[in-house]
């Protein structure tokens, strides 16, 4: 029926009927009253009566009708109940659909025309929450049922008004009070039904506010059983549409979580999302399309998003983990918006505001990076093959010249056996003052399973209050599936939209323990009321904030986090704003340090454990996390002094590995011993505090572009962290003896290292008396090699033996049958020594910079500069201009 | 000079052929040249490829005499006799 050609014209929406609307809308009509009803149960009337006199506007409703309900001593046959709710309202609303009241902004209407009598009027005050189920026997009744397939809810509250003789039953929840033991012919009690759970569950929280969590639980119990089983559409949407929110996100009930069941939400995500694709497939024709496009609830994909955010990320990663199809069989699904409903997210710029629509693809992707980045970021099974992965989006300015604007490119072969995503990051190179563009390298390529977590930084500029603008960099893990995803959006904006999404995602997460307690996962939508109280957490504590006020570093303290959380009543604090979080979280160390109160310190530090659940801490669990006092610090170096000075924070996680941050970045972690070591060796080159700000100072200005091995800069190492170094970004380190090969090229051509691009994974092969140079030379050749990708790092190289233990690449087969020319041979070499040589000048000069003294002796130094010398005379000779030679 | 950088380039190619893991690319001179022992002489330079790991080493030679000094490699000097013993 189209009802929209009987709506023109019309101006008095008084004049069509409710029923008229609700079916327009696809919602249904919710019917409240109340009723004498006859009971035997018991109720502590004057408990209820006071309550019910304390509201404004259900004192107005009922003295409006005239009557006396009060005083429960009058005679009841004086009552004319049927009188309430006033004749001339009818006592129905239209009750907007779960779904949309939650998730979905659908064409706005004006909501006054929908405005009920009865509960519309209670709305205010009197919010009774009855949940099907619940009973307290001893109390008061109520009574749910849920037909689906009938399209039918009905719950009952059963509230007697004067003394009964009662018998006591047995009620259970779940179970229905049904006894009835009555002599009386007049009523003795009010009944309230409903024809709406939520409306149910406001009644008996106003009314019965104890017992609210129980009531829920039970509530939950009935739809449970209500949706097993389900397997039409529109059971389905009706079963979504009259399910409380608390339903999908959970109720924590005396220490467990409740909510509807994984399985059972899965079964019905697949339902919707398969619902929509066969949709799509089946529509060979425009007529066919014209008339999906007029059905308004087409789109179930809004339902799909809804329930897979309620299911536990756990039970959804174990699903997705291993099927890289059915992830992205579900992300080509999902079709059409839905709002973001989430209250904090606040940033300057892009920011991701309340009621924001978003793409029901993006939710689910971020989804999907919140619980990857929670859970399973360092999992080995995620790790790329192709480690070290290093994608950049945004805008960099490196001086006053230059800019770089990173750009992803990003598609998926449909069939591909595999399933993988195919990743293409592209750095251009912009001069401000010529305004052009002067190089354009590609940066990133790869192949990707969908969940490999690959490292993002997006860069953003950002107005200070100051009135200055700076770039602020975001630095985090994200799943390819992310990136897949954002090169289809080709903006920056979109990621960091996305990432703080996600980081709220993490808060939450994090702090109500969701995950180990099978409460949904990630309440995308917060139901406030329900979270509040956990969130909470997450806030300053209302004391330490008073005694934060005190002194001029507290307030500048509360004055950095209040930037960055918006604080809303006791429940709406999320964390986004990372580069903000990283100078607060500078601030609170330093409060942190300074305070003298334990019960303080134990605040501080709480609080920095939960900033730091959404910062990046790139490989670290941060799994147990710990923030170390400045006891723990006093046990791991005997220059605590200096780095309590220079606010640098020491965590320790469950793997008893302590790490190390500077301004919010973590820049060195290792096991305790060998960060007592880490810090020992340091302090043999650095005599004071000065010289360790600049040492910090300059670890964290690395190299903000490519994959790179910054944890072997700046610092004296054992051969064993050199190999883990190595290790942890896809390499592996070989002795030499390993090999008759190499035994034979060890000897002849003398050489401490060697680095082996072909061989896969890539090797470094060593003498055991590696020189410090030539395991800095050789390593360089790796990050190379990393930076550059397997395939361009080794064009140019000849290669002359067939490797038996892999099939060769299509490349490498090339390569094989045809001699590479001498030319190109040797501006391979060239680009390859360049490379190296440059950076070990750079470290050297870091080192005389910062320490006072080379890292490499100056004959070393004479070497590696002769034979880059002679590498340019080789290309010389052979008529090959190096300044040509454009290096990407 | 430039016949004696072919001398060079030859020789080496002669000692070399034998390995057929390495490739000689060209010669060239240096006049004045730092030596390994901080001595000072003109030299020729014969620059090598190696085919298995792309790595470049090269032969220093008295220009005068064409005499073999010793072999430069990436991280280390090489002798000689190392270096040709096959």
């Amino acid at each position: 029926m189209n009802f929209k050609n009987s709506l023109k014209g019309m101006d008095d929406f008084d004049r069509i009927s409710r029923d008229i609307w609700a079916d327009m809308r696809g919602e249904k009509i919710a019917t409240n009253s109340i009723e004498p009803f006859f009971t035997n149960l018991w109720v502590d009337e004057r408990k209820l009566f006071t309550l019910l006199a304390s509201s404004t506007d259900f004192n107005t409703y009922l003295f409006d009708a005239k009557k006396n309900f009060i005083n429960y001593a009058q005679e009841v046959e004086q009552v004319n109940l049927k009188e309430i709710p006033p004749a001339k309202i009818d006592n129905v609303r239209v009750k907007a659909k779960m779904i949309e009241k939650l998730v979905i902004q659908e064409p706005k209407l004006d909501e006054k025309q929908f405005q009920n009598s009865f509960l519309e009027r209670l709305d205010q005050k009197v919010w009774v929450n009855v949940s099907p189920g619940y009973i307290d026997p001893r109390k008061y009744t109520h009574h749910t049922e849920i037909g689906i397939r009938e399209r039918k809810i009905e719950c009952t509250i059963n509230i007697p008004y004067r003394n009964y003789y009662r018998e006591l039953t047995k009620t259970v929840i779940n179970e229905t009070e049904a006894t009835v033991h009555y002599s009386s012919a007049s009523p003795d009690a009010i009944q309230i039904r409903l024809s709406d759970a939520e409306d149910y569950m406001a009644a008996i929280t106003y009314l019965f506010p104890y017992h609210r969590q129980e009531a829920q639980v039970a509530l939950i119990s009935h739809f449970e059983e209500a949706g097993n089983g389900l397997t039409s559409i529109d059971d389905l949407m009706f079963f979504y549409n009259q399910l409380p929110n608390f339903a999908l996100t959970g109720v924590d009930y005396k220490g467990k979580a409740k909510k509807l069941s994984d399985g059972m939400l899965w079964d019905h995500f697949l339902q919707f999302l398969n619902f929509d694709s066969q949709l799509i497939r089946d529509v060979d024709s425009i007529g066919k399309a014209a008339a999906l496009a007029a059905e308004p609830f087409r789109d179930k994909s809004r339902y799909a998003i809804r329930i897979l955010t309620a299911i536990s990320g756990e039970f959804v990663y174990k699903k997705i983990k291993n099927d890289p199809k059915l992830i992205l069989h579900i992300y080509h699904s999902l079709d059409g918006e839905s709002v973001y409903m989430g209250k904090g997210i606040i940033a300057d710029t892009t920011q991701a505001a309340y009621g924001q629509m978003y793409e029901n693809k993006e939710l689910f992707v971020i989804y999907v990076t919140a619980f990857m980045q929670a859970q399973h970021a360092t999992d080995d099974a995620h790790q790329p093959l192709d480690r070290g992965s290093l994608f950049a989006l945004g805008v960099s300015r490196d001086s006053d010249t230059i800019e770089k604007h990173c750009e992803l490119t990003g598609y998926f072969m449909e069939g591909d056996p595999n399933n993988i995503v195919t990743l293409i990051n592209t750095v251009k190179v912009f001069n401000l003052k010529t305004k052009e563009i002067e190089a354009e390298n590609e940066i990133e390529n790869g192949e990707f399973r969908p969940l490999d977590m690959l490292h993002l930084k997006v860069y953003e500029k950002m107005k200070l209050r100051t009135g200055t603008v700076q770039t602020l960099e975001t630095d985090t893990e994200v799943p390819a599936l992310f990136l897949y995803h954002i090169a289809q959006k080709k903006a920056a904006e979109d990621a960091l939209r996305c990432l703080r999404v996600v980081a709220d995602l993490i808060v939450i997460s994090a702090s109500l323990a969701t995950i180990e307690s099978g409460i949904s996962g990630l309440p995308l939508y917060a139901a406030y009321a329900d979270i509040g109280v956990a969130l909470s957490d997450f806030y300053i504590e209302t004391r330490l904030r008073d005694e934060l006020k005190m002194t001029t570093r507290g307030k500048k303290l509360l004055e950095l986090w209040d930037d960055i959380y918006m604080l809303q009543g006791a429940t709406g604090a999320m964390a986004s704003m990372l580069p903000k979080a990283e100078k607060a979280l500078d601030v609170t160390v330093e409060v942190l340090y300074t305070s003298r109160y334990p019960r303080q310190q134990e605040s501080l530090k709480k609080l920095i454990k939960n900033a730091l659940y959404s910062f990046p801490l790139r490989d670290y669990s941060k799994n147990g996390l710990r923030v170390l006092s400045k006891d723990g610090i006093r046990s791991i170096t005997n220059h605590a002094a200096d780095f309590e000075k220079l606010r640098v924070l020491f965590v320790e996680n469950a793997a008893k590995e302590i790490g190390l941050l500077y301004r919010g970045k973590m820049f060195f972690y290792a096991t305790e011993a060998a960060t007592r070591n880490f810090i020992a060796r340091l302090y043999k080159k650095i005599n004071n505090e000065k010289q360790l700000e600049k040492y910090l100072d300059e670890i964290n200005r690395f190299d903000k572009f490519g994959k790179n091995l910054n944890a072997i800069r700046l610092t004296e190492l054992e051969l064993q962290e050199w190999i883990q170094i190595v290790r942890r970004l896809g390499a592996e380190v070989k002795f030499y003896t390993e090999s008759k090969k190499m035994v034979k090229y060890f000897k002849i051509r003398n050489v401490g290292a060697c680095f082996d691009g072909w061989d896969i994974p890539p090797t470094i092969w060593i003498r055991k008396d590696v020189t410090d140079l030539e395991m800095f030379h050789e390593c360089m050749h790796f990050e190379d090699y990393l930076r550059r990708g397997r395939k361009r790092y080794l064009t140019g190289e000849q290669i002359i033996e067939i490797p038996n233990n892999r099939k060769l690449e299509e490349f490498e087969k090339l390569l094989l049958t045809q001699k590479i020319p001498e030319k190109d041979r040797l501006i391979s070499t060239y680009i390859k020594e360049k490379y190296v040589y440059d950076k070990v000048v750079e470290e050297q000069n870091k080192w005389l910079d910062i320490f006072g003294k080379g890292r490499f002796s100056p004959q070393d130094m004479r070497l590696s500069k002769v034979n880059i010398d002679d590498a340019i005379n080789a290309c010389k000779k052979a008529g090959i201009d190096i300044n040509k030679i454009v290096i990407k | 000079m430039i016949n004696k950088e072919k001398k060079a380039f030859e020789k080496i190619k002669e000692l070399m052929k034998v390995d057929p893991t390495i490739s000689v690319i060209n010669s060239f001179y240096k006049e004045k040249d730092i030596l390994r022992d901080d001595s000072i002489k003109d030299v020729i330079v014969v620059s090598l490829l190696d085919d298995i790991y792309g790595k470049a080493f090269y032969v220093y030679m008295d220009a005068e005499t064409l005499d073999l000094l010793y072999v430069q490699g990436p991280h280390r000097y090489i002798e000689i006799a190392d270096f040709f013993e096959l």
